[in-house]
This record gives structure tokens, sequence and C-alpha cells, in this order.
């Protein structure tokens, strides 16, 4: 027998009884921009209002233009939704050419529509297709580590900065 | 050696038990204060174990979906019905590829598996990229805690291995400064890799997809630059649907260091275009954790480590001292599964004062547990005939009032006579560490009968 019929059969004679799956519910929650700004800047990141406009297709397509990915200084991409409970905000790839962009770049800009800053990450996932991406991500912050003494430092691995910008 | 003697070996250093034991207590009020900000903690709590405990009841089912999706989603899945076959999995992957330089990011797994020492046996470079585990593995030491790797050591320590490793200037113990090498050092390591291994914090049945989180964006640097992604990941860590993300990310992170969300939650469903991507699904004793009716919910367990941070045992003894790749109260449950003779100590690395049971965030009865591991390890025989003997006359005692009142009696006039019995390390080993009051004349109960007729 191969090692997967013989864990699933083993999986199968020792799994209990069938139990419920619960509903996922969640009260009503009053978090807004407020909310959202306070936490990213409490997490290390920086939120400005800035303009719709040309400009941000300009900047992703300089993003994308890059040489050599390790030597990307600043990539701007685009947020989809923000959660003002944690500061994260959900990353596709869908207007960037490689998945490390947002991880390797030095300081990393997010354009994010005001209107798209949700309560808590139960209404974010209602709002996103998982599925329909082969890589999606929430960023909350710049890349950050304690592990030395658990004294906090910015700049792990990933970008050493995060500037938000919302556009209302 | 066992807990206790390893602990007592890792207290002889007063100052750093006592700095190792505040600076998790730290940790862990910083988690109560990231739960009091979430008004549905608790009921969050309960959806993260009742959907955990669902999962594990039709665990096959929800293997089979996510293996079919992930197949569908171009993703290679393989089964290992023990460590053994899951490094020779990794290992094979590695071969076809002509693999020689790898990166690994945190994986609680693979270090039960000891994959990394298997590798290198092959002529593999397996550098691990979390920093706390770059030091660690630097040092040629497990990591402590399966969330902060290196929270045994001072920054002195690491500035030392950095020195040596990494040529950084000696003395030199800038946090900042010793990040810095390790980020330009590690860049290099990420960009010449040739595959990358990952951990797995979710896979969700519905997607055929899996998350992982991280603070420091080592797995996302490692999985996006590497022609080869291979994602470990224990049969547990099955849930149903994506929507179950926001329960348990809204728990993960703030149960672990008190932050709202990891700075990276990556949701990892196809491979990038021109590159592999596989899944190894590793039983490893965990199908017969599941059959033990007492010892199940510890298969819930989302390796928050909110449960060493709180332990009054695992504070005072460091993460060594569990000899097992997790170790602190979770480790403790987990281990004596794996191997009942080998890990019959560490069951009773607990106090029983229940404060893990109350801080995790999937409601595993982590106490209840540990106090049935002893009972079955008592009666399999994987007790010292000593502490066997001990308990025995305890609980003989215990249940005997008359007995106990006379043995208490006794022991009050003996102590009183001689009271250097009770201050001999090598027959009270309970005076070290304790002063040892004297010995009173008599005991409540007849204290009470003698002032109650008053």
């Amino acid at each position: 027998m191969s090692s997967r019929d013989k864990i699933l059969n083993n999986i199968r004679s020792n799994q209990p009884e069938l139990l419920p799956l619960p509903e996922v519910v969640w009260p009503s929650i009053d978090l807004n921009t407020d909310t959202f700004i306070a936490t990213l800047n409490g997490i290390g990141g920086s939120v400005k209002f800035s303009e719709d406009g040309e400009w941000i297709q300009r900047a992703i397509d300089t993003t994308n233009a890059y040489r050599s990915l390790e030597t990307i200084e600043t990539a701007t991409i685009k947020g989809v939704i923000g959660v003002a409970e944690n500061g994260a905000i959900w990353v596709d790839m869908d207007s960037l050419t490689h998945r490390a962009i947002p991880f390797i770049c030095q300081h990393l800009v997010i354009v994010l529509r005001e209107k798209d800053i949700v309560p808590t990450m139960h209404h974010a996932y209602s709002k996103i297709d998982v599925a329909s991406h082969g890589f999606g991500v929430f960023i909350a912050g710049p890349s950050k580590t304690a592990d030395i003494e658990q004294s906090l430092v910015i700049g792990a691995h990933g970008a050493r900065s995060l500037t938000v910008f919302l556009i209302r | 050696m066992d807990h206790s003697q390893a602990a007592s070996r890792f207290t002889k250093d007063e100052g750093r038990t006592r700095w190792h034991d505040e600076t998790l207590w730290f940790v862990r009020q910083k988690r109560d204060k990231a739960a009091h900000t979430v008004p549905d903690w608790e009921n969050l709590r309960s959806m993260a174990s009742q959907t955990k405990a669902h999962t594990l009841s039709n665990l096959s089912n929800y293997l089979l979906e996510f293996e079919e999706k992930a197949i569908r989603n171009g993703i290679t899945v393989h089964w290992a019905a023990d460590a053994r076959e899951h490094n020779e999995i990794v290992y094979s992957i590695m071969k076809e590829n002509n693999v020689h330089r790898v990166v690994k990011s945190k994986s609680m797994l693979t270090e039960e598996c000891h994959l990394n020492p298997f590798l290198e046996s092959k002529g593999i470079e397996v550098v691990d990229t979390d920093l706390g585990e770059r030091i660690v593995q630097f040092r040629n030491e497990p990591p402590s805690h399966i969330v902060l790797p290196a929270i045994h050591l001072k920054r002195e320590d690491v500035s030392e291995t950095f020195h040596e490793h990494l040529g950084t200037t000696k003395g030199n113990i800038d946090p900042q400064y010793l990040t810095e090498s390790a980020r330009q050092h590690l860049r290099s390591k990420f960009i010449a890799a040739d595959l990358a291994i990952t951990g797995v914090n979710f896979a969700v049945a519905e997607t055929g997809g899996f998350v992982v989180c991280t603070n420091e964006g080592n797995a996302d640097m490692g999985a996006h630059l590497a022609k080869v992604h291979i994602a470990c990941m224990g049969v547990e860590k099955l849930i149903p649907k994506a929507e179950h993300l926001g329960v348990f990310l809204r728990l993960l992170a703030r149960s672990a260091t008190g932050q709202p969300i990891t700075t990276y939650s990556s949701h990892f469903n196809r491979p990038q275009q021109g590159q592999q991507m596989h899944i190894v699904i590793v039983d490893n004793g965990r199908s017969a954790q599941l059959g033990r009716k007492d010892f199940r919910n510890s298969l819930k367990c989302i390796r928050c480590g909110a449960c060493f941070n709180t332990c009054p045992v695992y504070r005072r003894s460091g993460g060594h001292s569990y000899h097992n790749a997790v170790a602190g109260p979770i480790g403790s449950v987990l281990a004596p599964n794996l191997n009942m003779r080998e890990n019959a100590d560490l069951p009773f690395a607990s106090t029983l004062c229940g404060s893990c049971t109350n801080v995790c965030p999937v409601k595993i009865d982590l106490h209840d547990q540990l106090w049935k591991w002893r009972q079955v390890l008592v009666s399999e025989g994987y007790v010292s005939p000593g502490k066997k003997a001990g308990i025995k006359a305890m609980s003989t005692v215990l249940s005997k009032p008359w007995l106990y009142d006379m043995m208490g009696k006794t022991a009050r006039i003996v102590l009183r006579a001689f009271p250097w019995i009770a201050k001999s390390k090598s027959m009270n080993p309970w005076y070290k560490q304790r002063e040892m009051p004297e010995a009173p004349k008599q005991n409540f109960k007849e204290w009470y009968k003698a002032n109650r007729k008053r």
C-alpha cells in the first residue's frame, strides 16, 4: 500500500464521529479609516493621503521596469483591501510582473482607495476570492524582527519601510 | 538528561534565568493586551476550536479535497508516513533538480524530522533564513522556542556568533547592526538558492492552497526567488475554507507576540510561471494521536507559542530542557506520542496550574492532557521506580485520613526534634532553592478543633 493510502486509512479509522462545523460569525464592529491609520502607524507603517491620477500607473510601470529584482529601491503596488483592525492590506499580483517585488524592494509603497478599507479580516475574506490568484498576500507594515533579545528591528529581509497612499 | 536535570543546569545562571522568565512574561502580557482589544475574542477562540474539531473529525475527506485541488492548481503533492520518508522525498526532489543550495524558512515539522542534518549528510547546503533560526544554526543548537528560536540567547552571544561566522565587529552588540549584517548575508543566499523550503501555517481544503506567516519576509524571499518551492506540512494543518483564515489569522499573531497580525500572511495557490511547487503532507505519528481520545485535541494546535510564554516551568527552564523539537506545554503533550520512553519526563515538567489552557487560542485542554499523560506513562511503566513508589505511597496516605493524620503528627515530632533532616539536600530535594519553615506543633485541623470550642 502506498504511504498516501496508509495515512488516509489510519486517519479514517482513527478520526472521531463527524462534529458540526460552526458558522463564521462576528459582531458588528465599527472600525474605520482612523483605526486603520492608527494601527498601521503602530506597526511601523506610515500613511499619506493623495489624489487619484495617472501617477499611480506610472509608478507601477516604473516598478515593473526593473533591470534586476535586487536593485529595486522603491516599489509601488496596488492594494486591494485594507483591514482596519490590524493595518493589513491585501495585495494580489495582477499588476506585478514578479511575485518577489513587494518583498525584495528596499522600500514599499502601496496605493489603496479609502473606500476599500473594511473593519476586520472577516470582512476582507468575504470580499476577496483567494483562489482566483496564484499568489496573494496580506502585508501589514514593514519587514521586522525581534529575534535578538526581543528588541524590535525594522527591515529584516523584506522592505525597510511601508508607505500607504490613501486615495479619498 | 531528563527535563529536571537539564533545567537545573539552565537555572545555574540566576541572572539569565530571571531575564528569560521576565522576557517571556512580557510577551505574555503583550498577548493579553492584544486579546483585550478584540471584543469578540472568546467567541473567536470557540469558533477556532470547534472548526479544528470538525476538521479533525472529517480529516480524511479534507485531505482528499485538498490534494485534488492542489493538483489542479499545478502543485505536486507527496505523502510521507514518517520523518524518514519526508526527508527522502525532499531529497529526491533536490536530486531530480540538481539542487545544491537550499534556503529554508521556519518549519517546526522539518525540525521534528531532523531534515537539516539529513540533507547536510548528502552534501546539500541548507541555510535557515529566519534570523533567530540562523543564529541557532550557526551555533549548532536547535531552536529553543517555536516562535522565538533564539530567546535563550543574549545580544552578547549573538554578537560573538556573528563575529565568528559573518565577520561583524567584535563587541558590537547593537541589534540593529547585527540584524543588518544578517540581512546582507541572507540576501546573497536568497539570490543564489536553487530551492526554497517553507512550512505551512494553514492549508485550505476548499482552494488547494496554503498560507505561510512571517514577520521578516524570509519565506517569501525564498519561495519567490528559487525555481523550486517545497512546502512541508503535518496532516493537521488543514482548515475547511478560506473564510476560516479570517478566524485563525485574527488569533495567531495576537496570541503569539501581541501583534495584530504578522507582517506577511502569504497565500500560495499556484506556482509562478517557470517554477515548481511541491507539498509534502506528513503523518509521523499524527494519525495515531488522532486515535487517542484524550490527546486528540493537541492536533488543533496552530503553533503560536502562547502556552510557552505563560508557563512558569518553561520560563524558568528554557526550551532546550525539553529535548524535543516543540518544547513547552504543547510539546510535552505531543512528544510522548512520538516516543513514550524518551519523553516520559515531559508531562511532569508542569505545575498543572492551567495557565496554558487559559491562553490557548484553540482551547486545547493542555493541563488536563499533561495530567492524563502522567497516568498513561505510569501505568505503562515508563516512569522511574522511585517516582512510581512515591506516587503510590502518596496516594495511599492521601486516601486514608487516619493515616494522613498519623503521618503528619509523626513528621511534626520528628522534624521538631531533628530539623536538619528537612535541610538535607540529599534527603529532601524540596529544600533546594527553598527556605524550610519550622515544623509547627499542630496542624490546622488540630488548631481549629482547639480554638473552635472556645
